[in-house]
Formats: C-alpha cells, structure tokens, sequence
C-alpha cells in the first residue's frame, strides 16, 4: 500500500487531486485502508520491547477501529499542544534521528517538493544531550584526502554563507551561525610531509584554496609557533574555520518544520517487517521479508508503530544498533544480510582553557603533528583543545564523563610544546561527545542498504559529520527523488563496500 | 560599455522564459486526458511542486516575493563575465564593474576619482588599454556582495579598498580579501552592519596591510575591546577604530573584560567538582555565554 502510494508521489497524478482536498477525505482514506486491511500487520519482528505494550490502531473489529480513528481524529483539535502528539499512524518518509543530518536530510527533502509527501523526523532526546551536534566543535574545512569530502565541504561551506537565503524562515530573524573565517593549519613532521603533499595536490585539483608554507614562513606568520620537528604547514586561507553547530542544527529544524516535517519525541525500539509474494532471498530460499513498520516507544511507555515506506538512518553514534533492528546485520548466513553497519560510538573530549598570554585574533584551527587541536573561542582568552586518543587507548564509551587524564598526559603536553604561551593555564571546563565513528574507513556510509532498498544510510561520519551536513542531505534527496547522484558522486561511499570489505579511506581524520 | 553586459542576461532571460513557456503549454495540454497524458509525458517532481505551491496573494506575501525578484536580479547582475575580462582585461573590467554601479576607481598614476555623474554615464575605455591598472576603489554604499567580488580579480596593483556603510559586505567577504594580499596597504569597512571581528580577524592574511579604518561598527560589540585585538594582530598597521584612550571608554572596556572572565571564572582546587557531570549540567560554553550575555545587556 505504501509502494503504490509512493508510486502515486513519483507520478503525481492522483495524489495531486487527493491532497488538494480537505484532511477529512485523507482520514476517510486511512478508515478505508484500515477497515480492509487483516489485523495482523506482519509476522516477523525484531527489536527489544514488550510485545503487550504495543498500541495498534488494526486491533479489534471494523467498528471498534472507525470509532477509534475518528475519536483520535477528533481530539487533535487547534490548540493543543505539542505534548499531545503521539506517534502519526503512517508517513511517506521517516527519518530516525533528528540531529544535524536528520535535520538537514529533512530539509532537502521537503523543500523540493513539500505537499508531494510527509516526512516524519523521530528523535528519542528533543533536548539533544547526547548528540554529537551540539556537543562538536564546530570546524569546518576542505582540507581531506578524499575528493568527494572536499567536495561536500565546500558545498556547505556555500550553504552556509547562503544561509539566509535557503533558512528563513518568514517573519522570524534570519539565522546567524557565527561563522569564523580563521582557517585550518595542519603542521607536518618528518613523518608526515609526502602525505600533507600529496593531500594538497587532490585540495587544489578540487578547487580548495590552501598553500604550503615551510618552516620560516610559519614562523614569521605565526611567531608565537613553536615550528620544533615540523617541516610544513598545509593552511586554508578560504572557506575555512568554525562555526556554531547550534544554531545551525535550530536553523534546519526550524525550516523543515516550517516546510512540514513532523518530529516526534520517541526511542525506536524494533522494525516489524511483511511478506512480500513472490519474493525470496537468492541464497538462503527464504522469502523476503520487506520493513512496514518502525515501532517507537513514546513518553507513556507505550509502543506504537509507524508505517513507513522510506527508512533514513541518520542515527549518529546509535546507527549500528538501530541498523540491526531493522535488519542490517541481523541474518545469520546470508552473505549480505550478515554485514552489519561498521558504525560505534567513540568518545572525545574537547576541554577549554584560560590561557591569558595565548595567541590572539590570529590563532586558526591548529591540528598539530601529534593529532592535539586547538582553537581560539571567544575574545577573553579562552581555547578549546582536545586529541583523538590512539586505537588501543579508546575510552569507554557508557557514559559521557571527562577524563581530565588525558588532558594532563596528552593534550597539554603536545600543544604547550608546540605553543609556549600555554605553559600557563587554567582548565576552565571540559565534556565529552561521541564520534559515530566508521571503523571500516572513517568515511561516509551513504546510499540504501543493496537488500532492504527502502533503507537509506547516512551515517558513519568519523567526527567531520557537521561539516558536511548540508551536501549530504542533498545528496539523499537526490537518490531519493532523482534515481541517483546528481552533482557529488558518493556512489564510492555506499554499502556495498562495506560488504565487499573495501575501504575507501580519508587520510585526515581530526 | 555597459552593452555587451545587457544583451546577453536579456537573452539568458529570454531563453529561460521561452522554456518555461514550452512546459506551460504541455501542462494545459496535460490536464485534458490525464491517463493517455501520462503514457506520453511524465510531469517530472519539479512541475508537480510547482503546481502544488501555494500562492500567499496577501499584501505582505507579494512584497516578500517582489523582493525576492529584485534580490535575484541583483544577484545575476552582479555575476561574473568572462567577455567583460577578454574585451576590457582585469583592470578595466573591475573599473567599468564598480563605476556602474555607483562607486569610483582611481587608477595608478592618476588622482582624479572616475565616478559615474547623475545619469549613471561616465568615461572609462571599452577596449582593453595596456599600462593602465586600478589603484583604488571606493564602493562605499553600494550593493556590492559576495558575488560580485568575482569581478574584482587580478587586481595586482591595487592598494587601497573603501567598503564604507556597504549594507551586504559581510564576513565572508573579508575573508575573501586575501587575494590582495600583496598588495593592499588601506582598508575602510566602517559602518558595514554585517563585518563582525570574526570577520577582521581574518585580515592577518593582508601582509601589506598598513591602515585599517573600522570606526561605527554596528555588527561589533564591544568595539573598543575589538580595536585593542585587532592592533595587536597587525602590528604594522595604524587601526582606526574606537578611540580607547578616553578615560570612559576605558573603564567601560575594562568592565566588559571583567564581566567575560567572570562567565568563566571557577574557583577550584581539584577537579572532582567537574567530575560528576550528568548529562543535564553538561552544557557546552556556546549555549552559556548567550544566556549570559541576555542576562547582562
């Protein structure tokens, strides 16, 4: 039923004469479907969650469920608020995770066409504690190893300066992301040089506008530099910096809600899945089972099901598990139904320091040899520094708490040593946030699963997922609506490496 | 001079309408048998949108979308043209480019200011004249944006930029100013709402950069505080901007610092106070520093 309405959607013929009526016809509509339809929705489901629990609109006799229906219909009144808004019964698109890709997929996707389809954004914390989002610092930069990264970087970084533009939402203050444009200064060793070099020649065939600089002319651009073991310095002089996460992530949101886009507040908790006739899986002679519904465990504990017929996983640090529930990684032979989503959580720490003396207006995002960053926030003298730690000393990730540790032993250490004005400081605060780290290559996993066609990652960033937020959300309304890649080509970057276990790897991973 | 700029938008208008007047005619033809239509001409996505949209025909809906008009008509005006640099050359396409559109250029040897008079004619050649190189340009209140900087390239001799009360100059196009890096020594942006010091502090990349004038800020706040910044990045250019010196001023700048430091000011011994963070005290410093500014100003 959600194929053919889909299929209504691409044509556009009858759908375009049915949604122009009322939305009492479209509930006369539902009252059809679910009056014909059996009460049993499918006969497979996955997932962890208490079966009794689940609140079906089918159950009961045709009576029962038109009283049912119409009684729901009739409470959501104008005026109510938010709160009261349960899980809708079936959408066209459902995006699970409501951070800066679910928000951004969101956006693309409604303001090409934004009475064509609904879209439904689930997020299980409206108030983003645990997103990467909000918890990131914020850099953005063209400087990677691998083209299409570039590409998407400098994308965004057009949307952002556009933001205005594409963002505003009338009668309401245009969004402002206080973008910095300082710039990224990646400085080489010994050890490190033919890479910065040959980085920097894919940058240039691309359009990136960064130079070499040796280690005089470092030192006289940045005197208070400490230019001991390193021989180059790779430094963006456009298009590069930070910016708020925050407010971009508001920005989306606000602008898909305003296109149409319906969050919910819930946690998903397992698929349910259908029989499709006439179809099996090649390998195993089973037949194949398609995914109908999302179930979502709402506020009051209860679970209800959501029909869908497009799944976006764009979970972040939670995008393994909810990629196994729908059924990604969850088969026990079949050789492609047995590949999990590579994608865990990792834990980082961004601290931020007092250092009076430190550098001034001038200090850009230095990532130094040692793979220590620092960068200056605000104008009072305070800096954010952090590191990733080495694989082997990967922290764990159950909680969000700080080790300060690691800042003693790794990060003060290697950035004093490369500044000496932060010999001298003062540890002002520190947190903690997750990378949805890819551990097959660190790149994006985008694209739909090559089984379960009505799945569609966008997950596996590997902590430069804010950067390229808008150029992915393009990107996923282009497979979704034009059949395929239309400006970037992120066909290199789909699942189908991960199976055949070839890893397209990004060299500078911060 | 301006002609071989106006013939060829208007033909890219004229083809875009002609196009669009093409599809029109397939849809009226469309709506008539819907399900034969359907086998010969598929109605794309983009039409479907197009026809779905709603038209907001209140007062104010019209003139959001006049103005949208006469932003994207800026925009195109304001675009880069390849033939303008084959005919005119860098230098003499960047003149003809500012004097259109109300400012003035001063080129190298010269000290008279090419400015357009009340009609909008002015006198630049409108052929390529070697030997003759943009000095200065002054787009002070222009419309001059992002785009626009497209034209204004190769300028390997100019040494002095006023984008004074320029109401689209922004961040980003400071940012963009490091293609003069050789040669700029005099930069004026007071008076541009939208130049933050996020923006000026970017300007380090100028190293001929000998004096900036930023005085009347209204994108800065606190501008005496930003001024001290900025001179202590470019130690050898003179910076106009607030006078700090002034006694007042002083203690107002003094009062703000203290006030900054204070929003971070912890007094601790050990770490153990920061240690048992649950996820609701964790917040990051961007989302306190604004509710304290709300609170303080």
């Amino acid at each position: 039923m959600a194929l053919v309405r889909l299929a209504h959607c691409t044509l556009g013929v009858s759908h375009y004469s049915l949604s122009v009526l009322a939305g009492r016809s479209r509930m006369l509509r539902v009252c059809a479907r679910r009056l014909l339809c059996t009460s049993s929705t499918g006969s497979h489901k996955s997932g962890n969650f208490d079966p009794d629990k689940v609140i079906r609109v089918t159950e009961g006799n045709s009576i029962k469920r038109v009283w049912k229906i119409l009684r729901d219909d009739v409470t959501k009144l104008p005026g109510q608020s938010v709160a009261d808004i349960k899980v809708p019964y079936e959408t066209d698109i459902v995006i699970i995770g409501g951070g800066i890709m679910g928000s951004a997929i969101a956006y693309w996707l409604k303001q090409r066409n934004p009475k064509g389809f609904t879209c439904t954004v689930v997020e299980q914390d409206p108030k983003y504690t645990q997103a990467s989002t909000v918890l990131s610092v914020g850099g953005i930069r063209q400087q990677f190893s691998s083209p299409e990264n570039i590409q998407m970087s400098m994308f965004s970084a057009d949307f952002l300066r556009n933001i205005r533009k594409h963002l505003s939402v009338l009668d309401s203050d245009p969004p402002d992301i206080q973008f910095n444009p300082q710039g990224y200064l990646f400085l080489a060793s010994e050890a490190g040089v033919q890479t910065l070099q040959e980085n920097h020649t894919i940058q240039k065939e691309h359009g990136a506008k960064v130079v070499l600089l040796n280690e005089s002319q470092l030192k006289s651009k940045w005197p208070w530099l400490h230019t001991d073991g390193v021989v180059m310095g790779s430094y963006g002089v456009e298009n590069e910096g930070w910016f708020d996460p925050w407010s971009l992530l508001s920005a989306f949101k606000k602008k898909a809600m305003s296109l149409g886009v319906q969050y919910i507040k819930g946690e998903v908790v397992g698929f349910e899945f259908e029989k499709i006739e006439g179809a099996m899986l090649a390998e195993t002679d089973e037949p194949y089972m398609k995914s109908k519904n999302v179930l979502i465990k709402a506020d009051d504990d209860n679970v209800y099901p959501l029909q869908f017929a497009i799944c976006v996983n764009a979970c972040g640090h939670n995008a393994g598990s909810v990629a196994k529930m729908a059924g990604v990684g969850a088969h026990k032979t079949h050789s492609v139904l047995k590949v999990g989503l590579p994608v865990e959580p990792r834990k980082r720490y961004v601290y931020m320091v007092h250092a009076p003396t430190g550098p001034g207006l001038d200090c850009p995002v230095l990532i130094d040899s040692s793979g220590s960053y620092l960068r200056r926030e605000g104008l009072a003298g305070n800096y954010l520094m952090g590191a990733s730690p080495a694989s082997d000393d990967e922290p764990d990730t159950s909680e969000l708490t700080v080790d300060y540790d690691f800042f003693n032993n790794r990060v003060w250490p290697e950035i004093a040593h490369r500044c000496p004005d932060f010999e001298e400081l003062k540890l002002k605060s520190a947190w903690a946030g997750y990378y949805d780290y890819n551990t097959l290559d660190q790149n994006v996993i985008i694209g739909p699963h090559p089984v379960h066609g009505n799945f569609i990652f966008a997950n596996g960033f590997s902590g430069h997922g804010i950067q390229q937020a808008a150029a992915v959300g393009r990107a996923v309304m282009e497979v979704l609506f034009d059949g395929g890649y239309k400006t970037i080509d992120l066909t290199r970057f789909g699942f189908e490496r991960v199976i055949d276990n070839r890893p397209q790897f990004e060299k500078c991973v911060v | 001079m301006a002609a071989p700029m106006r013939k060829s938008t208007r033909a890219i208008a004229i083809s875009v309408q002609l196009v669009r007047q093409h599809y029109m005619r397939q849809q009226v033809q469309a709506m008539g048998m819907l399900s034969w239509v359907a086998d010969k001409v598929s109605i794309t996505r983009d039409q479907m949108a197009y026809l779905q949209k709603d038209v907001d025909w209140t007062l104010a809906g019209l003139q959001r979308r006049k103005k949208l008009q006469r932003e994207e008509k800026e925009l195109q005006d304001q675009e880069f043209l390849p033939e303008r640099h084959k005919i005119l050359g860098p230098d003499l396409a960047a003149a003809h480019f500012i004097v259109a559109r109300g400012g003035a250029v001063m080129f190298v040897g010269q000290q008279r200011w090419h400015r357009a008079d009340a009609e909008g004619k002015y006198l630049l050649p409108d052929k390529y004249v070697a030997g003759v190189h943009v000095e200065a340009v002054d787009a002070s209140s222009t419309s001059l944006r992002y785009e626009g900087f497209d034209n204004l390239v190769d300028l390997r001799f100019i040494k002095s930029l006023i984008l004074r009360n320029c109401p689209l100059i922004d961040d980003w196009c400071i940012g963009r100013l490091h293609h003069y890096s050789d040669s700029l020594e005099h930069l004026d942006v007071s008076g541009c709402p939208l130049v933050t010091d996020r923006g000026l502090g970017s300007l380090h990349k100028l190293n001929c950069l000998r004096h900036l004038v930023m005085k009347k800020m209204p994108g800065i706040l606190h501008l005496p505080l930003v001024t001290i910044l900025i001179e202590e990045m470019l130690v050898n250019c003179k910076v106009e901007g607030a006078d700090y010196t002034d006694s007042r001023v002083q203690q107002q700048v003094s009062e703000k610092f203290a006030l900054l430091h204070e929003q971070s000011k912890v007094e601790w011994d050990d770490h153990s106070h920061l240690q048992d963070n649950s996820s609701e005290s964790v917040v990051p410093p961007t989302l306190v520093r604004r509710k304290k500014k709300s609170a303080a100003s």
